[in-house]
């Protein structure tokens, strides 16, 4: 029961970091399209 | 001697039709549910004709062709492709006794829109439905994203039978070695996320001072459109009805999770977290998006002064084009808006919405899976011609565990590629024919065939029906992935000849 209860735990642990590391890759995507959008949308502007 | 149709083929493929309509009655209950809470005894009584509609037809089904035998292959290409068709026709009823569609067409298009994922609407004053109403539509969604068949896969089909009508489904990623404990994992993944998500997105609402059961229920129908890809929202004005970037922001995040193979979402959750920066189609997904992007940022040179800063610039441009990419078809500006884009802006957005998302995701489109396999084929040509003749040249990517790149592989990633490619033509070219032009006829084509739902406009209740029908047919073939279409037209060519 123990054994079970620790194996359990210990996915869920898993689950969690799983779910946090998901949950902030695409906000790094976003962030990244961002820079690239403001690199150009500063060029655009400066260079017109 | 090829085997050809016969009757058992209908006796086994009704028996299974009748038990995917017991689930598909049962899942009814639901905005019943919704409908009794709310008061909306209308539309519960439009439930209940409905539910009552699917289990009669069930019940002839079962009553009148017993269980013969496990079903084959091209029995599951069948049953698949049939069993969409029959409940778009079944779903439409109560849609269409809501009185917000102007023929039984719409509806249908509405109800075939929402289980292929694709978000494009025909509705007629979404404002003022029922919430009963409402939510079915974000609920076919729901279950169109996850696979209609994968409902019932779960509760009524055995082995042999379940792995055939999941492949039908156009999902060839076993994630676990049994079909229905893979379709109980993909189950998992999404109810974890549905709670995660709806509560983000009803946390934000309240922020903005709206009731919480009003959060709850626009956060729970925005999660269940963006999850799997479809794009419907409970009000008319789409995204532009929440005027709020951090929401934006939380859309985003669902969609690209939404987009993401469950395989890859299966490796995470198991602790197996490089598998996020490893896998090929995360990686071409990623390559893809900041491409078609710059495309679209291209397009906009010479106009980005229109923009009063970076960041309109940016929640303007990104969010249509990575709304495409994935195939949900969100917009945070009006139709008419985006019609006005520079034209290689939105031919960035078409193919974006031409390449999808991931496999065995509720995406959409070609698929990043087969663009990078494209590439890579043409990469390992090349490297063949340029190696000495004796040379042993092998190409392989990180999918889960390496695989090496086959020519069986190429030749199918090929053969779909074409397939859609010619839907995406054909759409294109029937809407010139209407008089739409071929431009903005390709884009509502590449968004109706790869299940996205962004619109420059043509899609209306007065447009004609012929580009209804062809556009529910481009809908159902694109999320079907053609072979279960082409092997259902067989069946019944060979049925009529018989």
């Amino acid at each position: 029961m123990k054994k079970r209860l620790i194996k359990y735990i210990r996915m869920l642990e898993k689950g969690i970091i799983g779910i946090s590391i998901e949950l902030i890759y695409p906000l790094i995507v976003t962030i990244s399209a961002f820079l690239f959008c403001l690199i150009m949308f500063i060029s655009e502007i400066s260079f017109r | 001697m090829i085997p050809d149709f016969s009757k058992d083929d209908i006796t086994v493929v009704s028996h299974h039709i009748g038990k995917i309509f017991i689930a598909f009655g049962m899942v009814q209950i639901i905005p019943i549910f919704i409908g009794l809470i709310c008061g909306e005894i209308s539309a519960v009584i439009d439930f209940f004709i409905s539910i009552i509609a699917c289990f009669a037809f069930a019940s002839i089904l079962l009553y009148f062709s017993p269980y013969l035998q496990e079903i084959n292959w091209r029995q599951g290409m069948i049953i698949v492709s049939l069993s969409w068709l029959l409940a778009m026709f079944f779903s439409a009823l109560p849609l269409f006794l809501s009185g917000h569609y102007g023929c039984y067409l719409d509806a249908c298009f509405e109800s075939m829109s929402a289980y292929a994922t694709t978000g494009l609407v025909l509705v007629q004053d979404l404002d003022h439905m029922s919430y009963a109403h409402n939510i079915w539509r974000h609920l076919m969604c729901f279950l169109g994203g996850q696979g209609i068949i994968l409902v019932a896969l779960v509760f009524f089909f055995r082995g042999g039978d379940a792995l055939r009508i999941y492949v039908g489904e156009a999902r060839d990623d076993k994630i676990l070695p049994n079909s229905i404990t893979t379709a109980k994992f993909i189950w998992m993944v999404s109810l974890t996320y549905l709670v995660i998500g709806s509560l983000m997105l009803a946390t934000v609402l309240l922020f903005h001072k709206v009731s919480l059961p009003r959060a709850l229920f626009h956060g729970i129908c925005i999660f269940m459109a963006g999850w799997d890809t479809a794009g419907f929202a409970p009000q008319s004005l789409n995204i532009i009805y929440y005027h709020c970037p951090f929401f934006e922001l939380i859309t985003i995040i669902i969609i690209l999770l939404g987009a993401t193979s469950f395989g890859v979402h299966y490796a995470v959750w198991t602790g197996k977290f490089s598998e996020l920066r490893e896998d090929f189609e995360v990686k071409v997904l990623m390559s893809t998006i900041f491409f078609t992007y710059f495309i679209v940022l291209v397009g906009f040179s010479g106009q980005a002064s229109l923009f009063s800063d970076a960041f309109s610039f940016f929640r303007t441009t990104f969010y249509q084009l990575i709304s495409g990419h994935t195939g949900v078809g969100y917009n945070n500006i009006y139709s008419s808006e985006l019609a006005n884009w520079p034209e290689l802006a939105l031919f960035g957005v078409i193919v974006a919405m031409g390449i999808g998302g991931c496999t065995n995701s509720t995406a959409g489109g070609i698929k990043v899976f087969r663009i990078g396999l494209l590439y890579k084929s043409i990469k390992r040509e090349v490297r063949r011609l340029a190696y000495p003749e004796s040379s042993y040249i092998k190409e392989f990517f990180h999918h889960q565990r390496e695989i090496s790149i086959d020519d069986t592989m190429v030749k199918t990633a090929m053969i779909i590629t074409v397939c859609y490619i010619l839907l995406y033509l054909s759409g294109a070219v029937v809407a010139s024919f209407f008089g739409y032009g071929f431009f903005n006829g390709l884009f509502e084509s590449v968004s109706a065939a790869a299940n996205v739902g962004l619109s420059v406009g043509i899609t209306s209740p007065s447009m004609p029906a012929f580009l209804k029908v062809w556009y529910i047919i481009e809908m159902w073939t694109g999320r079907l992935e053609f072979f279960a279409i082409f092997i259902l037209i067989r069946f019944f060519v060979k049925t009529v000849k018989r």
